[in-house]
């Protein structure tokens, strides 16, 4: 008995059989197995985030050292396009004197106004094909906390869609970007009654950078260099994020229609992500009847 | 009375600490023709390989733990729910710790050069089980097959991951080797423990 217990082969069986009961129960909504390792993850954090800290730090020193010609040149430029910006920045301010007063009179909506949106900072990234979720540094004790069921848009600094919250902690949280085989979002043609097609993931375009369309309707004539925004179709992501252009259109099979993709968003380089957040209807009920309140007063 | 293994854990926790961050933190700087060195995998292979199961299945089952709490795979569900496993990065990292303990015995075992070709074998089960895998769970799942072609799986996943993993394993073979857990010329260095447990058996040496 003792020997069939020290058994490689045993242990070996039994260690495999635990680990797959592991990943059975990960499966079930709200498992405690995640709420387990979470500990594991905030001793790892601190010594991650140290060297990647190092390793900015590094990085830094050597562009310091190494970039000081280029960064002269491109400050002399951004000099020269400030002067020019300053100059189109005061045309554009009677413009939007003029804006604020039509969208008061016509109640224009800001496009993301009905969206908390959160800054983060990209912690670390996927370990390989299959491990491909990333973290960035925010979670339930900065106001990111995921219910069952949501998903919250992530976009980069240019608002460009980056993926989705798909798990948050109290201090971090999991984002599944736009390139990863699972991921799906309803899109547009960027313009007017702009034709509907699904933007997902493809494990064979992800090495070249691009994504797939496909529920390509026959009827519509898609073509390379076509802007791709979100539909707001589903509820989970705002309308009018913009994704990518179209590469190419595949017309081979008239009944499957797909296109690639090419995303604005390059995830390899991010480095910040902002989450949006949709303020809660009450929420805003409140916020209006403050206002209102407010207006009275005065 | 046996000796606290402080040399070992020392060693061991910074080593894989190292590997967990340099993976997590920097594989956009690593990563050539769109794939990563598995330094996670490729650590664990080589502990196995070089002083066998009790070690490498312990540094599998910790690398394994960090993997799926930092960068775990997102699988969509039969429900079509997507998913943040837990288990499977300990799983991956336990089987192969387990094969590469195995792989090659006797004379061959913690020799250096068959150390690369462990870790060759290793990485071709391990990408070949992950793409059928994931072949087999799209079309269970989704009905589709959204995984890549054979012949892209081979050109533009196998072989740069191949590559890589062998790259890869040059330092770490020099760490675990000549800055290892265990002293130059030690039983375990040596590869005597065998002799004396016996294959098969984990817990003695």
């Amino acid at each position: 008995m003792r020997k069939l217990l020290t058994s490689k082969w045993f242990i070996i069986l039994v260690t495999v059989l635990i680990l797959i009961v592991i990943i059975g129960v990960g499966f079930i909504p709200g498992s405690p197995i995640r709420q387990m390792v979470k500990p594991v993850s905030g001793i790892a954090s601190p010594v991650q985030a140290f060297v990647k800290n190092i390793g900015d730090m590094v990085g830094d020193a050597r562009s310091a050292l190494f970039d000081g010609m280029a960064i002269r040149k491109e400050n002399e430029d951004l000099k020269e396009q400030i002067a020019q910006l300053q100059y189109a920045l005061t045309q554009s301010e009677e413009a939007a004197i003029r804006y604020e007063e039509l969208k008061e009179a016509l109640h224009i909506k800001d496009t993301f106004s009905s969206y908390d949106v959160y800054g983060a900072a990209i912690l670390s990234r996927d370990a390989d094909e299959w491990f491909s979720v990333i973290r960035a540094d925010a979670g339930a004790r900065d106001g990111v906390d995921l219910a069952s069921g949501d998903a919250y848009a992530v976009v980069d600094v240019e608002m460009s869609l980056v993926g989705r919250v798909i798990e948050t902690d109290d201090s971090n949280s999991k984002i599944l970007t736009l390139m990863h085989e699972s991921f799906r979002v309803s899109c547009k043609v960027n313009e007017v009654n702009g034709a509907y097609v699904t933007c997902s993931g493809d494990a064979g375009l992800k090495k070249k950078g691009l994504c797939l369309l496909t529920d390509i309707d026959p009827d519509v004539v898609l073509e390379a260099g076509d802007v791709i925004v979100t539909s707001g179709e589903g509820g989970l992501f705002p309308e009018g994020i913009p994704v990518g252009t179209v590469e190419s259109v595949d017309y081979s099979d008239p009944l499957n229609i797909t296109a690639t993709l090419k995303p604005y968003t390059d995830v390899s380089q991010l480095k910040d992500v902002f989450i949006m957040i949709p303020i809660q209807a009450d929420a805003a009920v409140d916020d209006s009847t403050e206002a209102t309140s407010e207006e009275a007063a005065q | 009375m046996r000796r606290f293994p402080l040399r070992q854990l020392i060693l061991y926790t910074v080593y894989i600490l190292l590997v967990f961050c340099l993976q997590v933190s920097y594989s956009t700087e690593m990563s050539f023709l769109g794939q990563i060195p598995d330094l996670m995998f490729v650590f664990t292979v080589l502990t196995a390989y070089f002083y066998d199961f009790r070690d490498g299945a312990i540094v599998g089952l910790v690398l394994g733990l960090l993997r799926d709490c930092f960068c775990a795979p997102c699988v969509t569900g039969l429900d079509g729910t997507l998913v943040v496993t837990g288990g499977i990065g300990m799983l991956v990292l336990f089987l192969a710790a387990a094969f590469a303990s195995s792989f090659f015995t006797g004379r061959m075992k913690r020799n250096v050069p068959f150390s690369f070709a462990t870790v060759a074998v290793a990485t071709i089960i391990y990408k070949v089980a992950g793409y059928l895998l994931s072949v087999l769970w799209f079309s269970l799942v989704q009905h589709t097959v959204t995984a890549m072609d054979l012949a892209d799986f081979a050109l533009g996943s196998l072989l740069p991951q191949l590559g890589l993993n062998l790259i890869a394993a040059i330092p770490l073979v020099f760490l675990l080797k000549f800055l290892g857990p265990y002293k130059r010329g030690s039983a375990k260095d040596k590869n005597e423990d065998k002799i004396i447990s016996g294959e098969g058996n984990w817990v003695t040496y």
